[in-house]
């Protein structure tokens, strides 16, 4: 088998690896939406408790971060069906990737018996495609093969145009989540300066503000896990590319 | 792989494709069969996806894909039949059949070509070889070993391909393309007709059938073909085996040590 195709090959696999793992744990996220309502519940609840000023201050931040997972909810689906979207995409290509392997290797056989092919690359499809049409069965049979791989290889060019466009959506909607993980720390951190002068219930809301910055540090390193792997993808991409296998 | 002339007049010809030296051992040997009509061609059973390669590089020996017409996929395996949408990618005229009741069930094989097949009614038809002015006639087959099947029968050639049925597993690629001594050719096909075929009636309606066409050669999907000579005993012998037998020495267990009750009766104790 061709070097050039078995790397595509590889890389087509990574890349759709990496996406059923986004797609799967994004899965998982869905939870940290609604654990964080029942800790932003208990911090009004907290609140409603303490007369004044601080009390108000504490209501307002505590509201606030229970208005979040509705802004969180809906990220995180658009997350999942990008990234689910992203994995059907990706193995658009497997079956027409198949077509290419086998077609090539019957080009290879043409190419390894008939003198006047015997020193074409197989995998450069448009270099048999402008040999001149002869009596002979080898130099025309190739042609046909080299344009049907070529045919094939427009289809799955076309289908890594739509996986860039799933990679870079899914790389916007991170980056909008780690905007929001960020908000949602700097809330927290209010609440702890604000909590810092009660003289009673301040421990409760420091164990409130921990086990919110604990969730949203868990979720940023997935984030970052999930950034990391889908530049890995763009890398991926332009690999497959840039294989020059039509040239 | 090779490929080899059984017959060939001044515009028609038949080539047996098979014998792969080069295919993994897991792999099944079949042979493909290219009939060529004034320069129209037609495949029977091209053969399954992993050798499809090979099969190409054979068929272009002797013709040039685009003047492949028809496939004809005998019944629904795959190392038949796998291969035919990549045929239909290089061969922009060619039309592939199959029995009707399997059409739905191989376009599992498509791999995203957009390629249809087109059914074939149990009764067989007459196909065209392109427009060589020559047909292929298709007999019904139907359980022998599949439930949707057909032999060919060419009468310019008088050859009849017979799919599976007289199919042999040959112990090596060296063997003849011809069996040449048909008693101990049986050790070859034995095991695989009483496993495969389920029952005797539609072998005794086949070979009734193939009797009356009286064919020359009788060219199986797998190992080696039948002169006139031995179409006979051949024919005979089908008639007198026992089919529908399988591995049963589970007959001999007590059915409450079978393993499938035996798991459901630990659950239940569980």
């Amino acid at each position: 088998m061709n070097y050039e195709l078995e790397f595509f090959k590889e890389k087509l696999k990574s890349l759709f690896l990496m996406s059923v793992e986004l797609s799967f744990k994004t899965r998982n996220l869905q939870d940290v939406g609604k654990k964080l309502n029942v800790l932003s519940l208990n911090g009004i609840v907290l609140a409603s408790k303490i007369n004044g000023t601080q009390g108000y201050s504490l209501m307002t931040l505590t509201g606030i971060v229970s208005t979040l997972p509705q802004i969180l909810l809906p990220l995180l689906d658009n997350l999942n069906e990008n990234s689910q979207n992203l994995s059907n995409t990706i193995t658009k290509c497997s079956l027409p990737l198949r077509r290419i392997l086998l077609l090539e290797d019957s080009l290879r056989i043409l190419c390894t018996r008939n003198e006047e092919l015997y020193y074409m690359n197989s995998i450069k499809f448009n270099s048999f495609i402008i040999l001149d049409e002869k009596e002979n069965i080898d130099v025309n049979s190739s042609k046909v093969i080299a344009n049907s791989c070529s045919k094939i290889f427009n289809g799955i060019e076309q289908v890594l145009r739509e996986i860039s466009t799933f990679v870079s959506v899914i790389s916007s909607s991170l980056k909008e989540l780690k905007s929001f993980l960020k908000r949602v720390k700097h809330i927290a951190t209010g609440i702890v300066i604000e909590s810092a002068f009660l003289k009673e219930n301040k421990e409760k809301f420091i164990v409130l503000v921990n086990n919110i910055n604990d969730m949203m540090d868990s979720l940023e390193d997935l984030m970052d896990n999930f950034i990391k792997n889908i530049n890995k993808s763009d890398d991926i991409l332009f690999d497959l590319k840039s294989t020059g296998i039509k040239a | 792989m090779k490929s080899e002339i059984i017959y060939e007049d001044d515009n028609h010809k038949w080539i047996c494709i098979g014998r792969d030296i080069g295919k993994a051992d897991i792999i099944i040997d079949s042979n493909e069969y290219l009939i060529i009509s004034n320069g129209e061609g037609f495949l029977l059973d091209p053969g399954g996806l992993e050798i499809f390669p090979e099969v190409l590089g054979e068929v272009t020996k002797h013709i040039e894909p685009k003047n492949i017409k028809g496939i004809l996929s005998s019944h629904q395996d795959p190392d038949i039949a796998s291969s035919f949408s990549l045929w239909f990618e290089i061969c922009p005229d060619v039309k592939i059949y199959a029995s009707r009741i399997w059409i739905s069930f191989l376009q599992h094989f498509a791999l995203g070509t957009g390629v249809e097949l087109l059914p074939v009614p149990d009764i067989g038809m007459e196909l065209p070889i392109g427009n060589s002015g020559n047909n292929i006639y298709l007999v019904p087959a139907h359980y022998c070993h599949s439930s949707g099947n057909f032999s060919a029968y060419d009468p310019k050639a008088d050859i009849l391909f017979s799919g599976d049925i007289g199919g042999a597993l040959l112990p090596d690629m060296d063997t003849s393309l011809y069996v040449d001594n048909f008693q101990s050719h049986i050790q070859y096909m034995e095991g695989f007709h009483k496993r495969w075929i389920p029952y005797k009636k539609p072998v005794l309606e086949w070979t009734n059938r193939v009797r009356n066409i009286n064919p020359n050669l009788i060219c199986p999907q797998h190992g080696s073909i039948f002169r006139q000579k031995d179409i006979e005993h051949f024919l005979s012998w089908l008639e007198n085996l026992e089919y529908g037998v399988w591995d049963n020495s589970i007959e001999q267990l007590d059915i409450n040590d079978a393993p499938w009750l035996k798991w459901k009766k630990n659950n239940i104790l569980l």
